[in-house]
């Protein structure tokens, strides 16, 4: 049944799958430990501002924020995109290829997206004390934007989706993303509903919690959508 | 999402052909992954993905894809 002239092609795929997995995986460890690093240092500076913390407190907070962030810088350095890489973009057709960099970007949107929200949360909180200037506005708007965006891409609205259509959709796409955007919604549901039962005794929290939950929804969209994505390419075998 | 009673010689068909699964996708034009997510039953293809893959393959798509009960 098989001709062994032909499989030959498909490992050296599936070889390099398993291999850029591996590195994928490594790499984006290194992508979440800079955003976590940011997330805390962001976390860190609100409440020392609103005076939650102590000063000593709020150094350690920093600390870690460092510690994350260089740990994350460099763990990203050492396993950056390689040979196999572009190996595997030479063996793969145009559409994988270009559906690949589709994942990438969903990626760093649904995480680099929660380091907006750190960003985002001192600004917010001058705006809801009413001391805010014309940058906190933008800082903030901007931090609304970023889940908009991972929804964007996973609904393939975007300006590389729209180009690339006829390269970027297909049957299994539409059904992996219609999984995908069913679970941020499932996940929207009941954190918007949390929301604005805090809301009823602490206002100001929901408009800081605003951003991060619709993050919260937008990334489990996203990673959803990747996950999904990567278990379609497979690598069991050709 | 896939289905028991989907059967499929898809990939028995692909490998007689002397074809890789990224050399097929190429021919019907759909991804390497659909190939794969077809072949491995986890995907059930439309009408029309069945039809792109048998004439991609030469054959028909009974000869393809049958029901297993």
């Amino acid at each position: 049944m098989s001709n062994p002239t032909v499989p030959e092609a498909t490992d050296e795929i599936v070889v390099l799958l398993r291999a850029e997995r591996r590195r994928q995986g490594r790499e984006r460890f290194g992508v979440m430990a800079i955003v976590t690093g940011i997330l805390t240092g962001g976390v860190t500076l609100t409440l020392s501002k609103v005076g939650s913390i102590s000063d000593g407190g709020a150094s350690v907070g920093f600390a870690i924020a460092a510690v994350l962030g260089l740990l994350g810088a460099a763990t990203a350095l050492l396993w950056r995109r390689g040979l196999a890489a572009r190996r595997l973009e030479g063996l793969i057709g145009r559409r994988d290829r270009l559906q690949r960099v589709r994942n990438d970007r969903i990626y760093a949107g649904s995480i680099t997206g929660w380091g907006l929200v750190a960003v985002g949360l001192s600004p917010m909180w001058r705006i809801v004390q009413g001391q805010a200037d014309g940058d906190d506005f933008g800082i903030a708007a901007a931090t609304a934007l970023s889940p908009l965006f991972v929804v964007m891409s996973v609904a393939g609205w975007e300006g590389m989706a729209q180009l690339n259509r006829r390269w970027l959709e297909d049957e299994v796409t539409r059904d992996i993303r219609r999984r995908a955007l069913s679970l941020g919604f499932i996940v929207l549901m009941p954190a918007m509903t949390a929301l604005f039962v805090i809301g009823l005794w602490e206002r100001d929290w929901v408009v800081m919690g605003f951003p991060a939950t619709l993050m919260l929804a937008a990334s489990v969209a996203g990673l959803r959508f990747v996950w999904l994505d990567q278990q379609a390419e497979g690598g069991e075998g050709g | 999402m896939g289905d028991p009673r989907l059967g499929s010689r898809l990939k028995a068909v692909r490998t007689e052909a002397g074809l890789t699964q990224a050399e097929l996708a190429d021919r019907a034009g759909v991804s390497r992954k659909t190939i794969n997510t077809v072949e491995n039953g986890v995907f059930i293809p439309s009408t029309l993905l069945a039809l792109s893959l048998a004439k991609a393959l030469g054959t028909t798509v009974e000869a393809l894809f049958y029901l297993t009960d």
